[in-house]
């Protein structure tokens, strides 16, 4: 049986010793009646700070930043618009060529504008809502 | 890296430790809930900064430490009556933890077993857990630990009750 460090104590009394020397430190502690009154001690004291410990243990709420909107609120507005107008100039002008232009503008604006929010969110991954 | 709902997930279990062991050095209940929602929006933002190789636990309870401490500087610079006591404690249902009795067992040791006292009992860290929150080894943990619960033993034993 090997040597016993007094600080051996706290670790059993704290679960942190393994479980060939917790054997070790439990049998050395029935075997030899100073060693037990310096565990029952110790473990007086841990009673004592773990009361006081108990009483102050309180659950806060934590509040999450709301999670940002995927669809990116304002980022949508201008191609909405865009669209919105190319489907107007559609119907009011008789040629097809400007309708045309003006929808592919408006999708190649629409896909801009998404880009970056598509970047965004990959990089940081999805928005905190606990 | 960890993701922000891993994060806030991880987070979850620890709330209750992180409740008491912040009220334990603000003495506060309404200062400690500042303190752990502080520390978890910092935790947040630094989450590039932790390292998933190492304890969770311990590297966000050295970002509530951290907080609770500036936060307890800037009281003492501008020092107000209701950091004396710990007056928020307006539920009249639950009684203040008993300070007085935990500075009586704490009297005797350095702030450095002081803090690591509180982060065993209070943040219920492991060795390795606080080891990681305070940048010094496990074995270091332990005898100081050991000599805290020592000196509490023969407080208790000078003033029984």
């Amino acid at each position: 049986m090997n040597h016993l460090d007094s600080a051996e104590l706290s670790a059993l009394l704290d679960g942190e010793l393994d479980p060939v020397r917790a054997s070790e430190v439990e049998a050395m502690i029935a075997a030899d009646p100073s060693v037990r009154a310096e565990f029952q001690r110790l473990q007086q004291a841990d009673l004592h700070l773990r009361s006081i410990a108990e009483a102050a243990g309180f659950r806060p709420e934590v509040r999450w930043p709301a999670p940002a909107s995927r669809l990116g609120g304002p980022w949508l507005i201008l191609p909405l618009a865009v669209i919105l107008l190319a489907w107007a100039a559609g119907k009011l002008a008789p040629g097809m060529t400007m309708a045309l232009a003006v929808n592919a503008a408006s999708l190649l604006l629409f896909l801009a504008c998404l880009a970056p929010l598509a970047l965004r969110d990959a990089r940081s991954g999805a928005p905190v809502a606990a | 890296m960890l993701g922000s709902h891993q994060y806030a997930r991880a987070l979850e279990p620890l709330l209750l430790q992180a409740g008491g062991y912040a009220r334990s050095i603000l003495r506060s209940r309404a200062d400690a809930e500042d303190a752990v929602q502080t520390a978890a929006l910092r935790g947040l933002e630094r989450l590039s900064s932790y390292d998933e190789g190492r304890p969770f636990k311990g590297w966000w309870f050295a970002i509530l430490r951290n907080g609770c401490v500036d936060s307890l500087r800037r009281a003492r610079r501008h020092p107000t009556t209701a950091l004396d006591h710990d007056v928020a404690d307006d539920r009249a249902a639950e009684p203040a933890p008993d300070w007085e009795a935990l500075d009586r067992a704490l009297e005797t040791l350095s702030d450095s077993h002081r803090e690591i006292v509180r982060l065993r009992y209070f943040a219920d860290l492991s060795y390795a857990e606080i080891a990681e929150a305070l940048s010094i080894p496990s074995g270091t943990v332990m005898s100081r630990l050991h000599h805290a619960r020592q000196a509490l033993a023969a407080t208790l034993q000078e003033k029984p009750g």
